[in-house]
């Protein structure tokens, strides 16, 4: 039953200072990465709000990648050590309730470091294909009648 | 210093009488058998109506946020204690202002578990206790003005909950299926919120619209991210005094996950919320050499 055209979607949020201009490096070195990922650029890993993350797996994200600067770099000083603090309390929360390990990753990357920028995307793209469609958490009442799928997606065909 | 041991309506009498405080924040004896509610007493006659026994349940702390320009005597039992620790250590009771009455206790009694025939308090006995009382580790106030009673003996007990230690070696599925069981019956009214001492933001993000956070609807998704959003606001700041668990109308086990979070925030931080009013919260703080594995 599963979808053969099925493709992970993952929302990364990349810091501005360090992630994201690792992310814009790959991108000119033309480093090949998979596309599955939608970028949220966000002032400083410690921007991120667990409820964001929380969010995203609620409306069907299949994986959540939060990538900053490493300790010690950051561009505000301390924003991902309390980061940090921050994901690992998540982390150990969400599997401990269940919440497949892998489903929300975090990285350091900095902003020359490209090929590792696409070495963690791959990374986690595997991952999360291995996971398959998230299901968990995933609130229901927002996927829509298999009915009314066909016909948008007959809709979409048309065009 | 031991801490002067009194008499509970004697010393409430003379708090008031002589001005000390504005009201003595209390249990007296509720309208049916073996309950005991909440009193707020202002004048000193009433003084007489304070009780403190094994249905002394709710944890009066929370009232303290309404109380701030007062000056309030309040009855604490060594749980309760740690919550008011939890408060001043973010500035939000004034310690100068606030006359804590320590009640050793020995465990309140689980409604749940009381036969329905009995209206005698005598006749229960140690097995209708709530499990977190039982597994109690902090039965006697250590920073009261006075205790009303004689400290009682702190049995060796495991610190946290057993449920917790079990889900802990089991594989993710079953994890998720007890975690997805007990949030289906979570019907969102709040009550955890309600009487934690802990949770005092003038908005709650289940109240705010703008940004709209979570809706709630009867999809368990919901309850999920109220409960981990409410755990996650809890990290280090959760003295695990169970009034989130005793006020649920459904039996959503509660405990098992503040626990949890306790035991992560203990092993990883090193620090257990409302024990030294010095400690610094570990979410306001870090470490160069906090836990870096997880992060790619």
């Amino acid at each position: 039953m599963s979808d053969p055209t099925w493709e992970p979607k993952i929302l990364a949020f990349l810091c501005n200072w360090c992630s994201y201009a690792g992310a814009d490096l790959a991108g000119v070195s033309r480093i090949q990465y998979p596309p599955n990922i939608r970028v949220v650029r966000v002032p400083c890993s410690g921007r991120v709000n667990p409820m964001f993350i929380l969010r995203a797996l609620q409306q069907g994200l299949d994986g959540v990648l939060v990538s900053g600067c490493h300790p010690g770099d950051c561009h505000y000083l301390t924003g991902n050590y309390f980061a940090r603090r921050r994901f690992l309390v998540l982390k150990r929360l969400l599997e401990f309730c269940g919440i497949e390990e892998g489903r929300v990753q975090f990285s350091w990357v900095s902003a020359s470091e490209g090929q590792k920028f696409a070495d963690v995307v791959t990374e986690v793209t595997e991952k999360v294909r291995e996971l398959g469609p998230a299901t968990r958490m995933v609130k229901k009442t927002w996927k829509l009648p298999p009915e009314v799928e066909a016909q948008l997606r007959g809709a979409a065909d048309a065009d | 210093m031991p801490t002067e041991q009194v008499n509970l309506n004697e010393i409430a009498r003379r708090l008031l009488a002589d001005g000390t405080v504005d009201v003595v924040i209390g249990y007296t004896t509720g309208s049916q058998p073996l309950v005991a509610v909440p009193a707020f007493v202002r004048d000193p006659q009433d003084a007489d109506t304070l009780v403190f026994n094994r249905f002394c349940e709710q944890n009066l702390v929370n009232y303290l946020h309404r109380f701030k320009a007062k000056r309030v005597a309040v009855v604490v039992k060594g749980c309760d204690e740690r919550s008011v620790i939890g408060l001043i250590q973010e500035k939000q009771l004034d310690r100068q202002k606030l006359v804590l009455i320590g009640a050793p206790c020995a465990g309140i009694v689980d409604p749940r578990l009381v036969p329905e025939d009995a209206t005698e308090e005598e006749t229960l006995g140690d097995d209708v206790m709530y499990a977190g009382c039982a597994a109690c580790a902090v039965r006697n106030p250590r920073f009261a003005d006075y205790l009303i009673g004689a400290p009682v003996p702190q049995p060796e007990a495991p610190e946290f909950s057993d449920t917790t230690a079990e889900l802990e070696d089991v594989e993710s599925d079953e994890r998720w299926r007890y975690f997805s069981r007990e949030m289906r019956k979570c019907i969102l009214c709040f009550a955890c919120r309600n009487v934690c001492p802990a949770c005092y933001c003038n908005v709650c993000f289940t109240e705010s619209s703008q940004p709209k956070w979570m809706s709630k609807t009867d999809d368990e998704s919901d309850a999920m991210f109220f409960h981990l959003t409410r755990l996650l606001h809890l990290t280090g700041r959760c003295t695990g005094c169970g009034a989130c668990a005793r006020a649920c109308p459904v039996n959503v086990d509660l405990r098992t996950y503040n626990d949890r979070l306790r035991k992560d925030v203990k092993d990883v931080f090193e620090f257990e919320a409302g024990l030294d009013p010095e400690a610094r919260a570990p979410m306001t703080c870090f470490r160069d050499n906090d836990k870096n594995e997880f992060i790619k």
